[in-house]
């Protein structure tokens, strides 16, 4: 029989166990060496438990971890049994097959003893910057395999009795590019562990390990009732969304990938089944079984985002189904570090997809459009310099959604890692043979509708010695996907010196593209899918899109039907023509948008998806939840 | 003749003044209501209350923390901003980090420009700082034209690449003071000539936002001062923890942003460490909405070179480092969709402000339930200035928490403060030992209107032994800015690795730039004998992005290894490794000096009371205390009888007019010779 905890007690270690990972990744953070994890916040730390669940994870960690973790823990514990575990040994492992995520996550699994047992583990994930492999920084779009990426550690202990086994550490060494900087960072890591160590052992002092599972499983308990209980508000049924990756770029045909979910909704119980999806392609775009789960909860948590942090309660309380061999659940020798920019980027807005469907009818405030990807961008080369190799890992802001009651926003975040800082320019001109010429949103890329998407956004980089570019992206050709009658938002592009004869498209999974010193690249982020129909804009809202040169006057006027004159441009004298706009916009009804999945497009389920009703923006954000970290 | 310094910082609620003589100690203080918008009526008014006459006044000091609620309440000037053509985002773009992890119907608050606002300039400066595009001038006087046309009153001009070379900026600076003469320019050179593109931007903006404000302001004080009958000098606080006279608040009003939580830590926070014997503290401040804590070690408080005055919105210049908490005594207590216990960050402010002051209120806050614990004095609020209603408490707390759960209000309001304690300690672990430094070398002096209730508690949860409340703990940044130096810290960017460093270039840098301190402090009126000159660097690894602020040595520098140790300790610390010697350069970023000029500092006088501890003793009464399993009963005191260096133990509250301490059974009180309150942990 369980203990029951008085409701402070419970909340009192609740807090201290999710303050405990929070030190943790602010630690992480400020203190690993690369910038990718002190700007990016590319980490993660979590605490399970000796089962392998989730007990909780930190507050600024990219969604795209933190679900693996579970199931990651769990493989562990497969290959190193618990009884095997002495104090002060730590264990390594990338096998992101699986893992889930990419070879480039790092996670140590730091089991914490207390009165001579483990009780729970830290579990401690930072992204290397490169783990070797055939290109720099280790993405490869154009892998085959797993062996086309970096090294693959298993699950093996890699500290035992809290020293490093030299042995391993050099054969990791021998397989990376700048393993110095890697063990710094992997220092990092440790330093962690032994202060998320340090912390529950305070705790277990406080309040004894039966008190503090007790609070863990109430944890859960109260996740699993309030998801369950939320979705029972659902109504039952079946629900179908899909989305696509633009190519499979390693194979011949270079065809579409599709990503298909049903979603059942049958009284509390909650779904997910992507067997339908497209087999698992040639190149290296798939997810592994746990990188999917992490697509489907990051998407499934905006339902709920009172919710946060994941834990194990909300991970029991859904079903998830995919079938080995599809691109959901790729299997050996798949490669892995397109996961993100590809199939756990779907994943996450099929999950929206689908649950839009019935939250429209409960919750109408919470159905979103498409957002923005992650597309990976690095660009290599010998630093003229300092004559040795570069690489320069870039990632740009985007459209966001629109909401069913406002715009989406420019300038976003992708959603999964909204923690995420952009790199400052000027850092990088400093390090890299590189120079900034253009950081600017790009007008009339966002999703179309009555609430527009957030705009893309143009990066211009020339290079000042020679070099070369690889991007791992996708949504070139299938935009992100609007809601109730709203555009999927606009096209992402890499590009080449544009405006010149040498002008060329290198498509969004160009690799190891030769760069000449002097060469402009175009790096170009996508927009936000649209909500609603697009001639039920406010015309005052296209005006100030106007005046904010997020929209030209050739797309007020042909897409949204507002005709705008400029009376004094330098006194921002804007007006409308009501008259003309009336007129526009009644010829603009006869001629529908195309449908389709492409940029720009009405997407064709998404169309059929339309809040119940229209909440007023007070409305909808007296239920913002922001669930930050104690003391925050 | 004139004899007294004062203090005096406006907050949201209250204008504080304090008043001290120079050579007899003695100390006057004056708490009077604030008078928005204009402000400067609530320190006349705090001035009289002093009791003072004006040709008393030896020296004013002021916190000039309007510019602070300008930002918050979206009050500044309006403000256009020039940037290189092409990079119109970079301000609206921000760093793009979110607040909330899933919930997506946040956005952030407005930019202090519209992108509508914004004009790019053709002209650029390559990372090494040579002209690769000479600006087009017409590009400039286009945006001039706009900018009159649409009635700016200020504009912020930011180019990228611009602190290796301000060639361009400068020039735009002229051609817009001849356009545009009534506006208020900045350009970003002369604010923060530092890397970071969006940094550095919206530190000029927040500058160019709030000159006119700070303008009209400073003219008003300036005027009425001079109705009152003072005609002497006025200083004006800054976020590094010194002081500046008006003509430098008027060229760099930004620096007066957050000057008040860092007045308390520098001139009170420190020097109550001194007196109590702590080369290291943790100052803790706690008002009506929010926390700020600050660390200061062997006597020098923490520099941070971003401070965020709003989401987006970071202030760069160098600034004691103070971190922000939601959570203070008007904090609100409230369940999440899952029924779970939050206090915060949401707070009820000064208006209608807790349940329990009877304005209106109807939210349970942190006040509220230390009323139910029995740990406020009712009547004795602000020295019994402001009745509170406990049953106005009662009732908040029990719709609020204690009905939906089926508990005693007891139960609730204790319930309430744990959870407030639980937030309060990850905080200040973030601040102290996430950051390698060990509390138990360090003692809390802990301030302001509420963290007196909390601080002891969250000593004893943080494992620090030794709590300390100043004499005067409400009015911590009147009481600090009278003790401030005059202070401007002044940076030139270098960017040179050991191997690409001219020491020569080095050396004249630093030069020039103690050059200018001095000539700022000469023009203050400062005596070249109380001039000091601290030079210092920030350095890190080549691709390395965070940098540490590492002090040089006066005199010509020769070599770089003082300056690389210093370094390397403090990574050490903070890191717990460092790089093997040789595999990376190691970069000086950015030079700087700190020039002060040293004012003389009203001391605390050592006090004499008659009284013994018995006479100290109030009453007793039942107050809650988790660790007793409920009410129990404690000792309250008079904290202005209670005896010099006669120790008490706790249960125990200590009361006085401006706060009122807290202590727990297993501690021990004692005020020391200047009156400082000492508790130990046993």
């Amino acid at each position: 029989m369980r203990k029951e905890l008085d409701v402070i007690t419970y909340e009192v270690i609740k807090n201290s166990l999710v303050s405990c990972c929070h030190e943790g990744s602010t630690m992480l953070e400020k203190i690993a060496f690369h910038p990718v994890i002190g700007m990016g916040r590319d980490r993660t730390t979590s605490l399970v438990d000796r089962e392998g669940n989730l007990i909780c994870h930190g507050h600024t960690d990219p969604g795209a971890h933190y679900p693996t973790t579970e199931l990651g823990t769990k493989e562990v514990l497969k290959d190193i049994p618990v009884s095997s575990m002495k104090p002060g040994d730590g264990y390594i492992t990338n096998d992101s097959l699986r893992m889930g995520t990419h070879v480039n996550e790092i996670r140590l699994t730091w089991p914490i003893f207390y009165k001579g047992e483990v009780r729970c583990f830290a579990l401690v994930i930072v992204h290397w910057p490169d783990v070797g492999g055939p290109m720099p920084g280790t993405f490869n779009p154009r892998a085959k395999s797993s062996y086309a990426e970096g090294i693959r550690i298993p699950p093996i202990k890699i500290i035992e009795n809290n020293e490093i086994i030299e042995p391993l550490k050099n054969l990791i060494s021998l397989n990376v590019r700048t393993p110095v900087v890697r063990w710094c960072d992997f220092s990092a890591q440790i330093h962690v562990a032994h202060m998320m160590n340090d912390r529950m052992i305070e705790l277990f002092d406080k309040y004894g390990v039966e008190t503090i599972e007790a609070a863990k499983e109430q944890m859960w308990d109260y996740s699993e009732a309030t998801v369950r209980s939320m979705v029972s508000e659902w109504p039952d049924g079946e629900y179908y969304f899909e989305d696509f990756g633009d190519e499979d770029a390693a194979s011949k045909e270079h065809l579409p990938i599709a990503v298909r979910c049903t979603m059942t909704v049958k009284g509390d119980n909650l779904t997910f089944d992507w067997s339908a999806s497209d087999p698992q392609p040639v190149g290296s775009w798939g997810a592994s079984h746990p990188t999917t789960t992490a697509g489907n909860f990051v998407g499934l948590m905006y339902c709920f985002p009172g919710l946060f942090p994941l834990n194990h309660g909300i991970i029991r309380a859904v079903n998830i189904i995919t079938k080995p061999g599809t691109c959901m659940n790729v299997l050996e020798p798949a490669g892995t570090t397109g996961y993100c920019s590809g199939a756990m980027d779907k994943a996450e807005a099929v999950t929206c997809g689908c649950c839009a469907q019935p939250l429209s009818q409960v919750l109408p405030h919470r159905i979103y459009p498409g957002s923005v990807a992650l597309n990976n961008l690095t660009l290599g080369g010998v630093n003229p310099k300092s004559g040795r190799d570069f690489v320069d890992y870039i990632f740009r802001v985007g459209g966001g959604m629109a909401r069913s009651f406002k715009d989406g926003q420019d300038f976003f975040i992708f959603r999964f890692a909204p923690f995420t800082y952009t790199v400052p320019m000027e850092l990088e001109e400093r390090w890299f043979p590189i120079i900034y010429e253009g950081y600017e949103a790009r007008p009339d890329t966002m999703g179309h509708g009555k609430f527009r998407g957030g705009c893309g956004v143009r990066t211009v980089v020339r290079m000042r010695g020679e070099g070369e570019v690889t991007i791992h992206g996708d949504r070139e050709k299938f935009g992100p996907h609007g809601l109730g009658g709203g555009t999927n938002g606009g096209a992402a592009h890499l590009k080449l010196n544009v405006g010149t004869p040498q002008e060329r498209n290198l498509g969004i999974s160009a690799t190891g593209e030769p760069l000449g010193d002097g060469d402009r690249i175009f790096f170009e982020s996508g927009g936000g899918g649209a909500y609603g129909d697009r001639l039920e804009r406010d015309p005052q809202a296209v005006v100030e899109d106007v005046m904010d040169r997020y929209c030209t006057l050739e797309c007020a006027r042909d897409i949204y039907g507002v005709s705008i004159k400029i009376v004094d441009e330098e006194a921002l004298d804007y007006q409308i023509d009501w008259e003309e706009t009336k007129k526009l916009r009644a010829e603009l009804a006869k001629k529908p948008l195309p449908e389709g999945t492409g940029p720009q497009e009405v997407h064709p389920l998404g169309k059929k998806i339309k809040a119940i009703r229209e909440m007023s923006v007070e409305e909808a954000l007296s239920d913002c939840v922001l669930v930050r970290p104690p003391g925050w | 003749m004139a004899k007294y310094i004062v203090g005096c910082d406006i907050g949201g609620t209250f204008t504080d003044l304090f008043a001290i003589d120079l050579d007899t100690k003695e100390q006057r203080i004056a708490k009077v209501l604030s008078t928005p918008p204009e402000y400067t009526n609530g320190v006349v008014n705090g001035l009289n209350k002093l009791g003072i006459s004006p040709s008393d006044v030896a020296g004013f000091k002021h916190g000039a923390t309007i510019s602070t609620n300008a930002v918050l309440q979206r009050r500044g000037a309006k403000t256009g901003l020039i940037l290189t053509e092409g990079f119109k985002g970079l301000f609206v773009g921000g760093r793009s980090e979110r607040m909330g992890a899933f919930e997506l119907n946040w956005d952030p608050p407005p930019f202090l420009v519209l992108p509508r606002d914004t004009f790019g300039a053709r002209e650029r400066i390559s990372p090494e700082g040579e002209v690769l595009t000479p600006l087009n001038e017409e590009d400039v006087r286009y945006a001039a034209r706009c900018f009159k046309k649409r009635g700016m009153q200020a504009i912020a001009v930011c180019y990228m690449d611009s602190y290796m070379n301000p060639v361009h900026e400068l020039r735009t600076k002229e051609i817009l003071q001849q356009e545009c003469p009534d506006m208020f320019i900045t350009i970003s050179y002369e604010v923060l000539p530092r890397m970071l593109e969006f940094e550095r931007t919206s530190t000029t903006v927040l500058n160019a936002y709030l000159g006119p404000v700070m303008y009209n302001y400073i003219d008003n004080l300036q005027k009425q001062l001079r109705e009152w009958g003072y005609n002497g000098e006025i200083v004006i606080t800054h976020s590094a923890g010194g002081t500046m006279s008006i003509d430098e608040a008027l060229k760099l009003p930004a620096r007066t942003t957050h000057s008040s939580p860092v007045s308390g830590v520098v001139g009170l926070a420190g020097y109550i460490g001194e007196l109590t014997g702590f080369n290291n503290v943790i100052a803790f401040e706690s008002g009506g909405t929010t926390n700020d804590v600050s660390v200061i070690h062997q006597g020098k408080p923490t520099i941070t070179m971003e401070w965020r005055i709003l989401w987006n919105v970071p202030y760069c210049m160098p600034s004691i480092e103070t971190v922000y908490i939601g959570a203070g005594g008007g904090s609100i207590a409230w369940l999440d969709t899952a029924k779970e216990i939050k206090v915060g960050p949401q707070s009820q402010g000064a208006d209608p402000g807790p349940a329990c002051f009877g304005h209106g209120g109807t939210e349970a806050t942190n006040t509220d339930a230390q009323l139910i614990l029995g740990r406020l004095n009712a009547k004795y609020f602000l020295g019994g200035e402001l009745p509170l209603y406990p049953e106005l408490a009662e009732k908040a707390i029990k719709e609020k928490i204690a009905d939906p759960f089926g508990w005693s209000v007891e139960q609730a309001a204790d319930a309430i403060y744990r959870v407030a304690i639980a937030n309060l300690s990850t905080a200040l672990r973030l601040q102290t030992v996430t950051r390698g430094w060990d509390v138990r070398d360090f003692a809390l002096v802990a301030y302001g209107g509420s963290s007196p209730m909390f601080a002891v508690d969250l000593a004893k949860e943080l494992n620090i032994p030794t709590t300390v409340i100043p004499p005067l703990p409400g009015y911590a940044s009147a009481v600090g800015a009278t003790r401030l130096d005059m202070r401007h810290d002044l940076t030139a960017p270098l960017h040179k690795t050991e191997s690409e460093l001219d020491f020569n270039e080095l050396n004249n840098t630093l030069d020039e730039l103690e050059k200018k301190g001095k000539a700022i402090l000469e023009k203050e009126g400062m005596a070249q004998k109380d001039m000091t000159f601290q030079r210092f660097a920030d350095v890190k690894y080549f691709n390395q992005s965070r940098t540490f602020h590492v002090d040089i040595p006066a005199g010509r520098v020769t070599d770089l290894k003082t300056i690389t140790d210093s370094f390397l300790k403090e990574m050490k610390r903070e890191y717990g490794y460092i790089l093997p010697t040789g595999y990376v350069e190691v970069e000086l970023v950015d030079l700087g000096v700190t020039a002060i000029g040293a004012v003389r500092k009203p001391e605390l006088a050592k006090i004499i009371r008659k009284e013994t501890l018995k006479e100290a003793l109030k009453e007793k009464r039942q107050v809650y205390f988790h660790e007793s399993g409920g009410f129990t009963e404690a000792a309250i005191y008079d904290r202005s009888k209670l005896p010099v260096n006669a120790a008490f133990d706790g249960p125990a509250v200590v009361e006085q007019p401006d706060t009122t301490t807290v202590m727990p059974p297993g501690s021990t009180g004692v005020i020391d010779d200047y009156g400082n309150l000492v508790i130990r942990i046993k």
